[in-house]
């Protein structure tokens, strides 16, 4: 006897909105070559992140590879599945990034490095920051935001470096929106009173 | 809503704007917070890995995109892509790569990798069914026709 699926809930539509990348995946889903658009568009993001998160840009280049070896691997498995206009790619690819970056971390955390001058060593000469006041200054903001707890760190980088929006950082952190606007309020009260001090 | 989240929802409205250039309004209860966000904006630079690294990552990409197969290979097929490491350590991660861990929307249809293995075991099935078919049909041929002699 066949079972014709008594009790089942009525099917719920599944809202599938715009994501900025839609095509670009789409397109990178039926031909791995025209991956590259989307590499091309995040790769800076991605070891933005890496770096400010590992302060050690050869660690930053390991994770950016390893973050869009990754995606390209797993690309097929993507469905989009976010809210509003937010790119859900872009979401889904910073999520990999975090996880690659914590296994980063674990593994920094075995061989300790020199993590501060590194970090301010990072400027690229170019940066306007780099005028002597001005770079004590970035130095000092830099150095606030280096000693917050990890997750007020990563959501002021994913707030101010990658310019993601409370939402977005919670899709990444597992975390309300709400939530990550208190994470932000409060790093960036922490950052204000070591300026201050 | 408790007095924190509403102070960091109007702190998050007000770096939206500062992020999109607009002129943030600095006599606001968050005005000093708000310098500080702006601070930061200014420090933090959203930096660029070394023209070399991102040239050779593309070609390491391209290499492996190759290597997964053209716009119809299924790159989900395990040693599919295994080229050559950059870095010793370093190869195309297998699709279940645990790093990648969103799910799938429920009820989503199936990939296109999962299609080609249902219609594999499909294609298989019947062709079994074919040549089962056949053997009887000239085992009862062969049964008829010395029946038919002797």
């Amino acid at each position: 006897m066949f079972w014709r699926g008594r009790g089942r809930t009525a099917s719920t539509a599944v809202v599938v909105p715009f994501d900025a990348d839609r095509h670009a995946v789409e397109a990178a889903k039926k031909d791995p070559v025209a991956f590259e658009q989307l590499y091309r568009k995040y790769v800076a993001q991605i070891y933005s992140l890496a770096l400010y998160e590992t302060r050690d840009p050869h660690a930053a280049e390991d994770i950016t590879e390893g973050v869009f070896l990754r995606a390209l691997a797993a690309l097929h498995r993507f469905r989009e599945q976010g809210e509003g206009d937010d790119s859900t790619f872009r979401v889904w690819l910073y999520a990999i990034a975090r996880n690659v970056i914590a296994n980063e971390r674990r593994r920094q955390q075995r061989h300790p490095q020199d993590p501060l001058e590194l970090a301010i060593g990072l400027r690229s000469p170019e940066d306007p920051a780099a005028a002597a006041e001005t770079r004590l200054e970035a130095e000092r903001a830099l150095e606030a935001v280096m000693e917050l707890p990890a997750e007020r760190r990563q959501a002021v980088i994913l707030r101010f470096v990658n310019e993601l929006s409370a939402r977005e950082i919670g899709e990444i952190m597992g975390k309300s929106e709400g939530a990550v606007r208190v994470l932000i309020h409060r790093a960036l009260v922490s950052v204000r009173q070591r300026l201050a001090s | 809503m408790s007095r924190t989240r509403e102070t960091a929802a109007r702190l998050d409205t007000a770096i939206d704007g500062l992020l999109r250039g607009s002129t943030a309004p600095a006599d606001t209860e968050e005005g000093e917070l708000l310098a500080t966000a702006r601070l930061l904006r200014d420090v933090l630079p959203r930096l660029h890995p070394r023209f070399g690294f991102e040239e050779h990552l593309a070609a390491r990409l391209a290499a492996a995109r190759l290597l997964a197969g053209g716009p119809d290979r299924d790159m989900a097929r395990p040693g599919a892509a295994e080229p050559t490491p950059l870095r010793p350590g370093l190869t195309l991660p297998p699709s279940n790569d645990p790093d990648v861990a969103p799910a799938a929307v429920p009820g989503a249809a199936p990939s296109p990798a999962e299609h080609r293995r249902q219609r594999l075991v499909a294609g298989s099935a019947i062709a079994s069914g074919v040549s089962l078919a056949g053997a009887a049909f000239v085992v009862w041929r062969r049964n008829r026709s010395s029946g038919g002699l002797f």
